[in-house]
């Protein structure tokens, strides 16, 4: 599990940020996933690239999204995928 | 033909439930009514016997009734993705001059401006609406029922003409291998606008009398919850739904063991696909092959499916499969080559393009561009492919097109796209970019001018800026070298 498990939200951050830079925007300018980078819903994430992005937060945070809140209020940007992720991290 | 297979299906109980969407139910009866009023509706908006109707529709329950809409106006249809982009849309639709284009609402300005007739479904599909009477389409079997697309290694898709004998055929050699009855769900996870969908989800309810339930998108625990409610007893999806169900956190209440087929098509299946599903829900997937040429082909139903979970099995009944050698001949077992089919569902030829035509269909066999071996047991094993085209999660993609795309950029010089393995039995599109000498672009300016042009999963995902594209001493592009870096 990485470090971003402790529910840390910047660490957190980066992490997606870094896996999403890896997985879904290679060859874009380094550093362009910011906070209020446009993720579900944007060009970055078609469908797929989101189920992929769920599976890799469930499976390194060890949290479960339920379908449902799969939004673009929770997940629309980089900011608030972290917020979601972070919160349910603590609660673990 | 297909008509009439729902309006008998319809007469065995038009009381039971043959489709469902979220918590909607609609019988066979409710189904014939639906597409028969639409229709009427479609023969006054003047589509007759023999023309041409697209349909570019959200999935659902509509996309079926559309389709039965149109084969019940005596028409052709040809069920498009809702995310196509209108110029992709004109490549496919263009060379059939479809009478009507029905689309959904959203998507009726763009598509205005490359058909003169389009309609949103809300106006030919009014809710309550009583048909006049049951239309009596006619029945000649060799009619086209569905013009359905192929992706091709040339820039342009490649169309394929399914008559109403092909594809009740095809459900025909589906349904006796699977053995379908009235008791069986299906999961409808493979959109209805796929030849996948097509046969193995709404023909194969129709004609067995088995339900479908239908999804808008995929989501695996959307889906995982269905199954467990209704007792699922079919699940056709591919590697990659597969390889999600299988990645995500366990959820509380979740029972897949009321499969009794979990079928994967689209795609080879990688080892550990298979084996994570297998460890996590205790369910052999069964691999089955085909193409929108010739339908579902082959269907592994060995007794152990574990020691042949690789294999996609053996010819359904009626089909022959044989690998080729490089010669043309008929390959010895085990040996790697293309592989061909035959079968009473397939198409003869690509409408319009005798080059392709000639090169793809030989004395009634299909050559599938897809490598492969036969087993002592008969048993097909998919190994490679002999053709260009990239398989994004099911979904192909001809670099050609993603590339003539990027080259339509005022500030690109020359580019080459390939399929690059990843995570979860995908392979993603790549793209190395040479730019015009003193012009400048970012890669995601790229990405975007992809998008804005096709659909998401053909837009490059990895956009490489280069000063030169490898090339042989003959200036042959060298897409392999490229595949290699990845490797």
């Amino acid at each position: 599990m990485s470090e971003g498990s402790r529910g840390d939200g910047a660490v957190i951050g980066r992490e997606i940020a870094r896996f999403i830079g890896d997985t879904f925007a290679k060859g874009n300018r380094a550093g362009a996933i910011r906070e209020n980078t446009r993720l579900m819903g944007g060009p970055l994430l078609d469908s797929i690239a989101v189920l992929e992005l769920m599976v890799h937060l469930e499976e390194t945070y060890g949290v479960t999204i339920a379908a449902e809140e799969i939004t673009p209020d929770n997940f629309g940007t980089l900011g608030s995928m972290t917020r979601f992720i972070a919160g349910r991290a603590d609660r673990k | 033909m297909l008509w009439s297979m729902l309006v008998s299906s319809s007469n065995r109980g038009s009381d039971r439930v043959v489709l469902s969407e979220e918590d909607i139910d609609l019988t066979h009866g409710e189904l014939v009514e639906r597409a028969s009023a639409l229709a009427f509706r479609l023969r006054e908006a003047g589509v007759g016997t023999g023309d041409v109707v697209g349909l570019q529709l959200q999935r659902g329950i509509r996309t079926v009734v559309s389709i039965y809409g149109v084969l019940g106006a005596g028409g052709t249809a040809v069920p498009l993705n809702p995310g196509l982009r209108p110029g992709e849309v004109d490549r496919m639709l263009s060379a059939c001059s479809p009478r009507l284009v029905l689309c959904e609402k959203e998507l009726a300005g763009g598509l205005a401006a490359f058909f003169p007739h389009v309609a949103p479904i809300e106006e030919m599909m009014m809710e309550g609406e009583q048909p006049r009477s049951i239309p009596d389409p006619p029945a000649d079997p060799d009619r086209p029922a569905f013009y359905l697309f192929s992706t091709g290694s040339t820039g342009r898709p490649k169309r394929v003409r399914r008559t109403h004998a092909m594809m009740s055929a095809e459900a025909d050699q589906y349904q006796r291998a699977v053995q379908l009855g009235p008791e069986d769900i299906i999961m409808g996870v493979p959109p209805i606008f796929h030849s996948y969908g097509l046969c193995c989800v709404m023909l194969s309810c129709i004609r067995s009398g088995a339900r479908a339930r239908l999804f808008k998108e995929f989501q695996p625990e959307t889906v995982m919850r269905w199954i467990t409610r209704e007792r699922a007893s079919v699940l056709p999806g591919s590697p990659f739904h597969y390889s999600i169900m299988a990645g995500l956190t366990r959820r509380p209440g979740v029972d897949l063991s009321s499969l009794r087929w979990c079928l994967s098509c689209g795609a080879a299946a990688p080892e550990a696909v298979l084996t994570k599903f297998r460890d996590r829900f205790g369910l052999s997937v069964r691999q089955l092959y085909g193409a929108s040429e010739v339908g579902s082909a082959t269907l592994n139903v060995s007794d152990d499916p574990l020691l042949s979970a690789l294999s996609v099995g053996t010819a359904l009944p009626g089909v022959k499969v044989k690998v080729l050698t490089p010669e043309g001949g008929d390959a010895p077992c085990g040996q790697v080559g293309e592989v061909a089919v035959r079968s009473p569902a397939g198409a003869g030829r690509y409408e319009d393009l005798s080059e392709q035509s000639a090169e793809s269909f030989r004395d009634g066999w299909f050559l599938s561009g897809d490598l492969g071996r036969l087993d002592s047991d008969g048993l097909l094993y998919i190994t490679g492919r002999v053709k260009l085209h990239i398989n994004s999660g099911g979904n192909k993609v001809d670099p050609l097109e993603v590339e003539s795309v990027l080259e339509e950029h005022p500030a690109v010089a020359e580019a080459a796209v390939v399929g690059v393995p990843a995570s979860h039995g995908l392979e993603i599109v790549k793209a190395a970019v040479v730019l015009k000498p003193g012009r400048h672009v970012e890669a995601e300016d790229l990405r975007a001018f992809c998008a804005e042009r096709l659909i998401g999963y053909k837009v490059p995902r990895v956009v490489e800026l280069r000063s030169e594209l490898p090339r042989s001493p003959t200036g042959k592009l060298l897409r392999k070298d490229l595949l290699d870096e990845e490797a």
